[in-house]
C-alpha cells in the first residue's frame, strides 16, 4: 500500500472515531442538551465588560446586559474603559446616569486580561460574568448560567453564541454557522466534562477559583482558554449551557476574520506550550482535551499539506501535460484519460461528507437556526464544509509561524 | 458525566466496525476489477498460445502471411484495450497488490506479443508496423510523468489515425520482467519512456515524436 494511502485511511479513522463519539453523545443525552439547572439560591453576579475602543456597540451591550432577568440588587455591571481613545467612555459615563449599578473603571490600555483582572480587584459578585463590549446576551441568558453553581467544584459556565450579523453578508453566513457547530460541538464535549473555552462574548466565573488560580493570564492573547485551561488544570470544572444564548458581531471582512482567528490559534498554541507538561495526566484535561486539541490541530494540517501536495502535483502534471501535448501537436484530453474508477478513500470521503452534511443539519434544526432546510442553506453548508474548512489550516500555519516568533500582538485591534 | 464516560469505547467500537467495513468493500471492488482483468488476462493468454501455433503452422506450411497479420492486429488491439482499462484502475488509491501482479503478467504478455511480431515479420513481409512504448510503472518526478502522458496522448492519437496498419504495445519496464530487460539490452533501448518503431526507430523525446510517422511503412 502506498504511503499516501496509508496517511488517508488513518486520517479517515480518526474522522469516523470523531463522528462516531459526537454522534454518540447526541443520542444518548439527546433530552438534556438544552436542559440547565435551576439555582438553588440568587447568587450576587459582577458582570465585567471590557472594552477598547468600542463607541459603535458598548451602549447596546450594556442595554443588553441591564435588560437582564435578574435581580438588580443581585447584580453589579463594571464597565472597564482599557484607555480607549474614542467616545467609549463618555457613553459609559452618560448610560451611568440611567442605571445605578453602572460603574466605571477607567484605566490605561494594558490588554484584556488585565482589565479583567482590575475589574476583579473591585467586584462584589461572588460570580464574575463576563461580556464582550460587542456582545449582547439575551434576557434570560445569566439566570440559566448560574444554577451550575450550585456545584461546589464548578469554576466556569459558558454560553451559545450567535452571529448578530450573519445576514450582513455571505462571509458572515458562513460564521454563523460555524458558531452553531462550534457551541453544538462544545456542549456535546460538556457531556464528558471537557468544555475547554469559555468564550468572549458571555460567561460567568466563580470569582473565588480565578483568583485562586492566578485571574487571567495577561501574557495570553485568548485569555478565554488560557483561564478554563487554568481551572480544569486545578481540577475546578466547567460547563456549557446551549440555551442560554449570546449573540455577538463577527468580522465582515476576511482580513478581519483571518486575524481574529490568526490570535484564537496563537493563544491556542500558547496554551498548549503552557500546560504541555499536562499531557495524559490530571483526567480529562490530560487525557483528552490537551491531546484533542492538539491532534486536532496536527490532522488539520496534516490533511492541507498532503492535500495540497496531491492537488498542486496534480494540477503541475496536467498542465505540464497539456503544454507538452500542445508543442508537440497531440490532443490534450482523451476519454481514456478521464477515470471514473472510485476508491476506498473516495468512498469513505462521500460517506463521511453526506453524514456529516445530514448530521449539521440536524443540529441547525435542533438550535433554531433557520426555520426550513433550503437549498441556499444546503449549499452553504456544503461551501463552509469544503472551501471554509479547508482553508483553516493556512490560519494554524499563520498563527504557528506568529507563536514561532513569540509575535503576541492583539490581532484584533 | 457518568452516563457518557463509556462514549470513548463505543465510539472506538463504531468507528472500527466502520472502517474495516469500508476496507472489505475496497478490498471487494478491487478483487472484483481484479477478476475481472484476471478474466480477460487468461483469455488473452489462451489467445497468445493460439497466435503462436498459429505462426508457427502458418510458417511451415509457407500459408499466406496476410492471415498472421489479421490475427495479430485483433489479438494486439485487444490487449491495448486492456491495458487502457488497467491504467485506469492503477491511479485509483489501492489496498491490496493484486493489480500490480496482474499489471506484471499483462507486461509479461505484451512481452511474448513483441517477440512474436518479430519473429513473424522476419518470415513474412507485412504493412503491419509495430510501435513499442516502453513506459515506468512507479511513481515517476512530475516532469517525466508529464512527457509520459504527452507521449501516451500522442500514441491514442496515431492509433485513430492509423487504425489497423499498426500494432501498438504499451509495455512497464519495471515490473521486473526479464525477458523485456534482454530485448531492451539487444535493441539498446536504454531511455525511458521510449517508443520503438518496426524495431528501428527510437523515439525519446517529445520534438521526435513528429517523426514517428516517417518511420512508418
Amino acid at each position: 500500500m502506498e504511503l499516501i494511502t496509508i496517511i488517508y485511511l488513518v486520517l479517515m479513522f480518526i474522522a469516523l472515531y470523531m463522528f462516531s463519539f459526537f454522534t454518540i453523545l447526541t443520542i444518548k443525552n439527546r433530552k438534556e442538551l438544552f436542559s440547565y439547572p435551576k439555582a438553588k439560591r440568587e447568587y450576587f453576579v459582577s458582570v465585567l465588560i471590557p472594552a477598547y475602543n468600542e463607541e459603535q456597540s458598548i451602549r447596546e451591550t450594556i442595554e443588553h446586559i441591564m435588560a437582564l432577568e435578574y435581580p438588580k440588587v443581585k447584580l453589579e455591571v463594571i464597565a472597564i474603559n482599557d484607555g480607549s481613545t474614542d467616545k467609549t467612555e463618555e457613553i459609559i459615563k452618560k448610560l451611568m446616569n440611567k442605571y445605578a449599578n453602572l460603574k466605571l473603571l477607567d484605566k490605561k490600555n494594558s490588554g484584556k486580561a488585565n482589565s479583567l483582572n482590575e475589574g476583579i480587584k473591585v467586584a462584589q459578585g461572588e460570580l464574575i460574568a463576563v461580556v464582550d463590549s460587542d456582545s449582547f446576551p439575551s434576557k434570560d441568558s445569566l439566570k440559566k448560567l448560574i444554577g451550575y453553581f450550585d456545584d461546589k467544584e464548578m469554576g466556569a459556565v459558558t454560553s451559545y453564541v450567535n452571529v448578530r450579523n450573519k445576514d450582513q453578508n455571505f462571509f458572515g453566513k458562513l460564521q454563523s454557522l460555524e458558531y452553531v457547530l462550534l457551541g453544538w460541538s462544545r456542549k456535546l464535549l460538556d457531556f464528558v466534562g471537557s468544555v475547554y473555552v469559555t468564550n468572549g462574548p458571555l460567561s460567568v466565573y466563580r470569582k473565588e477559583y480565578v483568583i485562586k488560580v492566578g485571574g487571567f493570564n495577561p501574557k495570553s492573547v485568548t485569555e478565554d482558554i488560557d483561564i478554563t485551561w487554568n481551572l480544569l488544570c486545578h481540577s475546578y470544572k466547567t460547563a456549557m449551557c446551549l440555551d442560554a444564548r449570546v449573540s455577538t458581531i463577527a468580522p465582515t471582512t476576511f482580513k478581519k476574520w483571518f486575524k481574529q482567528r490568526t490570535r484564537w490559534g496563537v493563544g491556542g498554541l500558547q496554551a498548549i506550550s503552557k500546560y504541555r507538561s499536562m499531557f495524559f495526566k490530571k483526567g480529562m484535561f490530560g487525557m483528552f482535551i490537551l491531546p484533542f486539541v492538539s491532534l486536532s490541530i496536527i490532522i488539520s494540517l496534516i490533511t492541507f499539506i498532503f492535500s495540497s501536495y496531491l492537488v498542486l502535483k496534480g494540477i503541475l502534471t496536467q498542465s505540464l501535460v497539456t503544454g507538452y501535448s500542445i508543442i508537440s501537436d497531440v490532443s490534450i484530453l482523451h476519454f481514456q484519460n478521464i477515470n471514473l474508477y472510485p476508491s476506498v478513500i473516495i468512498f469513505y470521503m462521500l460517506v463521511l461528507f453526506s453524514l456529516s452534511i445530514a448530521y449539521y443539519h440536524y443540529i441547525l434544526y435542533k438550535v433554531g437556526y433557520e426555520e426550513k432546510l433550503t437549498v441556499k442553506r444546503f449549499f452553504n453548508l456544503v461551501f463552509y464544509m469544503i472551501l471554509y474548512l479547508a482553508f483553516y489550516p493556512v490560519v494554524w500555519l499563520n498563527s504557528i509561524y506568529k507563536f514561532t516568533r513569540k509575535d503576541f500582538g492583539w490581532y484584533t485591534k | 458525566m457518568l452516563g457518557n464516560k463509556h462514549v470513548f469505547w463505543e465510539a472506538l467500537i463504531i468507528a472500527l466496525v466502520i472502517f474495516w467495513a469500508g476496507i472489505l468493500l475496497g478490498v471487494y471492488f478491487e478483487k472484483t476489477r481484479v477478476d475481472k482483468l484476471q478474466n480477460f488476462y487468461f483469455d488473452s493468454e489462451t489467445e497468445i498460445f493460439d497466435f503462436q501455433l498459429f505462426s508457427e503452422i502458418i510458417s511451415s506450411k509457407d500459408l499466406n502471411c496476410n492471415k498472421v497479420s489479421e490475427k495479430s492486429i485483433l489479438f494486439a488491439d485487444k490487449i491495448y484495450s486492456q491495458a487502457l482499462k488497467l491504467e485506469k484502475y492503477d491511479t485509483s488509491n489501492k489496498i491490496t497488490e493484486d493489480l500490480f501482479s496482474l499489471h506484471r503478467r499483462y507486461d509479461l504478455l505484451r512481452v511474448m506479443l513483441w517477440k512474436e511480431l518479430i519473429e513473424n515479420k522476419k518470415r513474412c513481409k507485412t504493412n503491419v508496423n509495430t510501435v513499442v512504448y516502453l513506459y515506468d510503472y512507479a511513481d515517476t518526478p512530475v516532469n517525466e510523468k508529464a512527457i509520459q502522458g504527452a507521449m501516451s496522448n500522442f500514441l491514442i492519437d496515431l492509433k485513430g489515425e492509423y487504425k489497423d496498419t499498426i500494432i501498438l504495445i504499451p509495455i512497464a519496464v519495471d515490473t521486473e520482467v526479464n525477458s523485456l530487460d534482454f530485448l531492451r539490452e539487444i535493441y539498446g533501448l536504454e531511455k525511458i519512456p521510449m517508443i520503438f518503431v518496426n524495431e528501428k526507430a527510437k523515439i525519446d523525446n517529445l520534438e521526435s515524436l513528429k517523426d514517428v510517422k516517417k518511420y512508418l511503412s
